[in-house]
């Protein structure tokens, strides 16, 4: 089930009526259980046995690394495995099959191998990672073994976070599962009023520029002009969609009494990339963090095979570029297997080295002025801009046609084209930064007056007749499913 | 805490009452006013499409009435079927009435049958349904048809409701989801058209933005050119296919159930298009049969006429008949209605299928002589220079052949070699058109042992289907009747471009030969012969030739038409040319022309801006200075210069080189931007006798003109000697009135002629700018060309 089909509505008012109305915490969870496999079965219910496996799988290596202390590490690598294997398998398996297979076989061999394969199970990516962090944080005994199938299993296939985010770590989710839950009008208005929010981003914002997006980026000759204001266009219905996605996510979420963590925090407003990851994307961000960058940085084996002999391994420097890379790589693999997501992450890598070697030579005084945030924060917008771009075009040739355009040229058309996807960009960023303008000045002030219903009830009115208004373009799906 | 304090909750409670009620009341404010706007009905004011075919439901009752797409226009003589089915219906001429949209499918045929005819008071005998399977099986029509249907109505009646949107949803909340965008798109509009506007001024931001898009996406992309527009891109979702619809699950039952309840008799009729655009029509042979078994419950008739023997050559564009075609076609449909009964009251029934026309191309491509290969200066890289001919490109390669195929085939020992578009890599095996060589790119360095032949292939099928048919030294191109077909005397007449310009090519037929003289480089042929049944027309040649068109009369029909232009591309040598000093001008002295010409037309020169000058005959030729793929463009720009070359494109095709006409190239010092010539939609069509052609203005103006224009330039000319009587008709009608008129002999066209229509043409404020060519008194052609605008 989508968030944006009409009985998504329909089955969360029913799932928070009955929800709140049964008394006890464990057949709520009973309760959010089975509704999260109706959620995810919505659509093919064979979907659930794969749902169930990847977290029956993490459950099990739960209790054996807690049966069996001293083969903790042996359970953990076959249960990272297995589950990379089945995402590589789901996957990659295309790209394996078009890319590689074809030039050691015949082609009839070829195209029966590439018969194999499956349509990617929404969501995958996401719960294998969310189900992948109980176990390594088992293993570094962050946190302990759950025995209680149905709060794990609640874990693992909670539906709001189920098929795009946020990657929760058990640390957040677990306890709120084990916890009471206390019904409060604040929890339903504040859920309500996100998700109505998240709405609104996703189909008045990014559903409406999306078609201008793509009509430029499939079109065969474009200008310099229309590519960079398609560009423009996508950055920021990238941000809309994801960010509204995860905004229904946490709302309806918050419904129930379970907060999910934060997912972007104006991450167009970084000036550096380092500061950009810890923006956007968060929770995949920290989940890089914590068990590839980290662990990188501390690893042997990636100094050893990441180190040009004979010219020593650059120290701190050289470390934390090396981790950075390996992270920017798995981030540009995990978001799909073609070459520019590849190429997507070593450009992350790229400047977020460069940034490192040149940032941490300016003065500390001078970052802290207030003009250097003046100056920063669009120079980042552009490289973000430009990250959107290979991020966004289907293949690299086109990537570097794209990039290779004279600026000069456009016909007098084209630059019309230009001209009205900014206009369209300016439609869908106003409302961005009307919002985090409210949110940093005109909120906290009057939250809490007795102004504040009455403006949070106009502003889901609002909300759901934008939303509603640009439904007919919502048939598109949040782009972060394809991951 | 709540019972210690209870007084102090009520307390509160009463003092939250003011913030709760405005909490309840104020998003009415946005609420309220969205709901009003959503279920208010909405206006609707008949489109110009829909106001003609009020007008044609008004004008007279009508006994049969046509409803389709614009075959429902083109392929049937109203008139004629009017007459041929009143000679079974003694009494009086039957009006036919034609309802034709384009692009309309079942749907549409639905909306139009309810709202239009039977809407206006027609009480129609015989409802034609007009159009292919699959757009009578057509339930969810794509974006830029449901444009289309939706401006018949304000809003749809229940069965389109049910079946299109797939609605049972209560009138009122269907109204508010319909409508849903009239809420967003103005702030959409509200961001986008002012900037438009501001930038780009003149007009409304939203029509340039429209206009932007269709140049810019392409007229063929409806829906994503639409996309630019607020409201419609979300249709545009809906365009992938659905898969096949069962007939009765179709708008067919809904349709006969119309026709049934006023009284009238329905007949599907299916008209045979090209057999290059079949495939995009065609339905599973299994829906076809479920079509007929339908059909046969519903009591509709089925005149299944796709098999007819009509070629490539009867119709203008694959699809939509010429004038002669369209004769046959009638008479051919009022035979298969008398046969099926359907003016008639027994049950109708039966289709007739006639033999087909086919045309064989026999021999196999010869190999052609290279220059010595050249080594190129990257890895495996081998320059071929070109045998003689004229340069040749990718972009150029339409002009030559009508088609983007290669003309060659390159090979080694170890096989074909790959054409590409862009430059091979280094030993990649592959090829490329480079100019005047053939750049080729061999499998390993060293020497290489390269062959080029003809492409045997061609010619390809292009969007027009085909469009010239290569002719090889002890091959033949056969054109043939299968026994069975038409009878009687014909006349040929056959149009062949010889590259080498020493070809002869002999055409046979029965007994008959005849040969082309020799020399030359565009020919035209008329042979006449009696033939019988199983006629064989034969053309050969002694070199490489194209035959572009065969034009064939038998029996009063005309089974051929004149294929798209042809024109060639020539470098001038500078030799060639003559350099003249026109008072504006400068002239241009010989030995920099190259240099002056490169240095004078920079890359992002823009169309028409150039300042250099060739006249024709003293004539000065619209110039182009841009992208070689705007001087190849058929009815594009005359003359180009890129690279330091100039070229030019004679407005009949011929090699200036050789066809006697004096060509003058002049340098000005001032950038001669914005040309006052500009093309209009036709520039090259034969108007044969009795027929009327009509070429429609190009909506853009010419390039700076910024008051009104003030002529359309036409010429005209005719091959042969024309009867003394014969004449030749101009008219020029903007936004429907007839602004001048002209009338000529044809026999003063026999050299080619140029008329200068000098009526104001203020497009944008006046309306549709038409040309209307016809020819009266010969049935020899006339071959309008070469039409621009002046401002």
């Amino acid at each position: 089930m989508s968030f944006l089909q009409p009985e998504f509505i329909g089955f969360v008012v029913a799932l928070v009526l009955v929800y709140w109305a049964v008394p006890s915490r464990r057949a709520q969870n009973g309760l959010l259980l089975v509704a999260s496999y109706v959620f995810y079965g919505w659509m093919s219910p064979r979907l659930c046995l794969l749902l169930a496996s990847v977290t029956g799988a993490n459950y099990l290596a739960g209790l054996v690394m807690e049966r069996f202390p001293a083969r903790r590490g042996p359970v953990l690598g076959a249960v990272v495995v297995a589950s990379v294997l089945n995402l590589v398998w789901f996957k990659y398996f295309g790209w394996f099959a078009s890319e590689l297979i074809p030039r050691f076989t015949s082609p009839e061999q070829a195209s029966a191998i590439a018969a194999w394969k499956l349509a990617l199970p929404l969501g995958l990516s996401f719960y294998t990672f969310h189900n992948l962090a109980y176990s390594i944080d088992v293993y570094r005994e962050k946190v302990h073994v759950r025995r209680d199938p149905v709060d794990y299993f609640l874990y693992g296939s909670w539906f709001p976070q189920l098929v795009a985010g946020p990657v929760e770590r058990p640390q957040n989710v677990l306890p709120q599962l084990e916890a009471p839950r206390r019904f409060s009008v604040d929890l339903l208005t504040s859920g309500l009023g996100l998700a109505l929010w998240g709405a609104f981003k996703k189909m008045a914002l990014a559903d409406t520029i999306s078609p201008f997006v793509d009509t430029i980026f499939n079109t065969a000759d474009p200008s310099w002009g229309m590519i960079w204001s398609a560009a423009l266009g996508f950055t920021i219905q990238a941000l809309a969609d994801f960010s509204g996605y995860t905004d229904i996510a946490r709302g309806v979420s918050r419904m129930f009494g379970i907060e999910l963590m934060k997912n972007f925090d104006h991450p167009y407003m970084a000036a550096t990339p380092m500061e950009f990851w810890q923006r956007w994307h968060m929770s995949f961000s920290t989940w890089l963090r914590d068990y590839i960058y980290v662990p990188a940085c501390f690893s042997e084996g990636v100094r050893r095979w990441l180190t040009v002999p004979g010219t020593g391994d650059w120290g701190p420097f050289g470390t934390t570029s090396r981790a950075l890379l390996i992270t920017m790589l798995v981030s540009g693999i995990w978001h799909g297997s073609t070459w520019n997501f590849i190429a997507w992450g070593f450009y992350y890598f790229c400047i977020g080295t460069a940034y490192a070697a040149i940032v941490a030579r300016i003065p500390r005084k001078m970052k802290k002025q207030g003009a250097w945030r003046w100056f920063t924060v669009p120079v980042m917008f552009g490289f973000t801009l430009l990250g959107m771009h290979i991020f966004r075009e289907p293949s690299l040739a086109t990537l570097g046609e794209h990039l290779l355009l004279n600026p000069f040229v456009g016909t007098r058309e084209q630059w019309i084209v230009t001209t009205a996807m900014l206009g369209l960009c300016a439609y869908a960023a106003v409302p961005l930064v009307l919002a985090m303008l409210a949110g940093r000045f005109a909120l906290p002030r009057v939250r809490g007056t007795w102004a504040w219903p009455a403006l949070q009830t106009t502003f889901w009115a609002f909300c759901a007749v934008a939303a509603f208004s640009s439904v007919a373009t919502s048939e598109a799906a949040f782009i972060y499913f394809q991951f | 805490m709540r019972r210690a304090g209870g007084a102090e909750v009520v307390r509160v409670r009463i003092a939250q009452l003011p913030s709760l009620t405005l909490a309840l009341a104020a998003p009415l404010l946005v609420l309220l006013p969205a709901w009003s706007t959503l279920t208010t009905a909405p206006e609707w004011a008949p489109s110009k499409d829909v106001a003609e075919m009020n007008a044609t439901a008004t004008r007279a009752p009508a006994e049969v009435v046509m409803v389709g797409p614009s075959f429902a226009r083109t392929d049937i003589d109203g008139p004629a079927l009017g007459a041929a089915l009143a000679a079974s219906t003694p009494g009086h001429p039957l009006r036919v009435a034609r309802f034709a949209q384009n692009l309309a499918s079942a749907p549409a045929w639905y909306a139009i049958l309810k709202e239009r005819v039977y809407g206006n008071g027609l009480e129609p005998r015989l409802v034609l349904l007009v159009a292919t399977t699959d757009y009578l099986l057509e339930v969810h029509p794509p974006a830029s048809r449901m444009v289309g249907l939706e401006q018949h109505f304000a809003e749809p009646d229940e069965v389109l409701r049910a079946r299109t949107w797939n609605s049972r949803l209560p009138a009122t909340l269907q109204r508010a989801l319909d409508r849903r965008r009239v809420l967003r798109d103005p702030v959409v509009s509200a961001f986008r058209d002012p900037l438009v506007e501001m930038f780009f001024g003149g007009k409304n931001g939203a029509e340039l933005a429209a206009e932007a898009g269709v140049e810019v996406f392409g007229q063929e992309h409806g829906g994503g050119t639409r996309r630019l527009l607020p409201g419609v891109e979300a249709q545009a979702a809906e365009e992938a296919s659905e898969g096949e619809v069962r007939a009765a699950d179709s708008y067919l039952p809904d349709i006969a159930a119309l026709v049934a309840q006023h009284g009238g008799r329905l007949v599907v009729v299916l008209p045979p298009v090209a057999a290059s655009k079949a495939a995009d029509h065609q339905v599973s042979a299994e829906a076809e049969r479920d079509i007929v078994e339908t059909a046969n419950a519903l009591g509709v008739g089925l005149l299944d006429l796709r098999a007819l023997p009509f070629t490539e050559l009867d119709y203008s564009d694959g699809y939509h008949m010429r004038p002669d075609a369209k004769r046959v076609f009638t008479a051919e449909l009022a035979a298969g209605l008398e046969a099926i009964g359907a003016m008639g009251t027994g049950a109708m029934q039966g289709s007739w299928v006639p033999p087909a026309f086919t045309v064989v191309r026999e021999g196999t491509a010869p190999t052609l002589t290279v220059g010595t290969p050249v080594a190129g200066t990257a890895p495996c890289e081998v320059s071929l220079p070109f045998p003689g001919w004229e340069p040749l490109t990718d972009e150029r390669l339409p002009l030559v052949s009508g088609h983007l195929a290669a003309p060659f085939v390159v090979s080694d020992p170890s096989g074909e070699l790959e054409h590409l578009r862009r430059a091979p890599g280094p030993c990649s095996g592959a090829w490329i058109l480079n100019r005047d060589a053939l750049r080729v790119s061999t499998r390993a360095p060293g020497p290489a042992s390269l062959q080029v032949a003809w492409n045997p292939a061609l010619p390809a099928r292009d969007a027009d289907g085909e469009a010239a048919w290569w002719v090889y030294p002890g091959g033949a191109l056969d054109f043939a009747w299968e026994a069975g077909g038409p009878e009687g005397p014909w006349q040929a007449d056959l149009e062949v471009i010889d590259p080498s310009g020493s070809a002869t090519v002999r055409v046979s037929f029965g007994e008959a030969v005849s040969a082309l003289p020799e020399g030359g480089t565009l020919r035209r042929l008329r042979l006449e012969a009696a033939g019988a049944a199983g006629v064989h027309l034969r053309v050969e040649s002694d070199a490489a030739v194209v035959v572009r068109s065969l034009t064939v009369r038998m029996a009063g029909r005309d089974s051929a038409v004149v294929r798209p232009p042809t024109a060639r591309l020539v470098d001038f040598l500078p030799g060639a040319i003559e350099a003249e000093a026109p008072p504006a001008l400068r002239p241009v002295e010989l030995g920099v022309v190259r240099g002056r010409a490169a240095f004078a037309a920079p890359f992002e020169d823009t169309l028409g801006c150039s300042p250099v000058r060739v006249t024709e005959n003293g004539e000065l030729l619209p110039s182009g200075a841009s992208a070689a793929s705007t001087t190849n463009r058929p009815n594009g720009v005359v003359v180009d210069h890129v690279d330091g070359h100039v070229f030019v494109v004679t407005p009949d095709g011929s090699d200036p080189l050789t066809n006697g006409r004096a060509y003058r190239l002049a340098y000005s010092p001032e950038r001669a931007c914005r040309s006052k010539l500009k093309r209009v939609s036709v520039s090259r069509a034969w108007v044969y006798g009795e027929e009327r052609i009509r070429s429609t203005v190009a909506p853009t103006p010419p390039l700076g003109a910024s008051g009104p224009i003030r002529a359309l330039r036409v010429r005209a000319e005719t091959n042969a000697p024309p009867p003394p009587a014969a004449t030749v008709t101009f008219t020029l009608r903007v936004g429907g009135e007839a602004r001048l008129s002209r009338t000529l002999p044809v026999a003063d066209l026999a050299g080619g002629a140029e008329l200068l229509l000098d009526a104001p043409i203020t497009r944008r404020d006046d309306g549709e700018a038409v040309l209307e060519v016809q020819v009266v008194g010969t049935d020899l052609p006339v071959l309008v060309s070469a039409v621009g605008l002046e401002g």
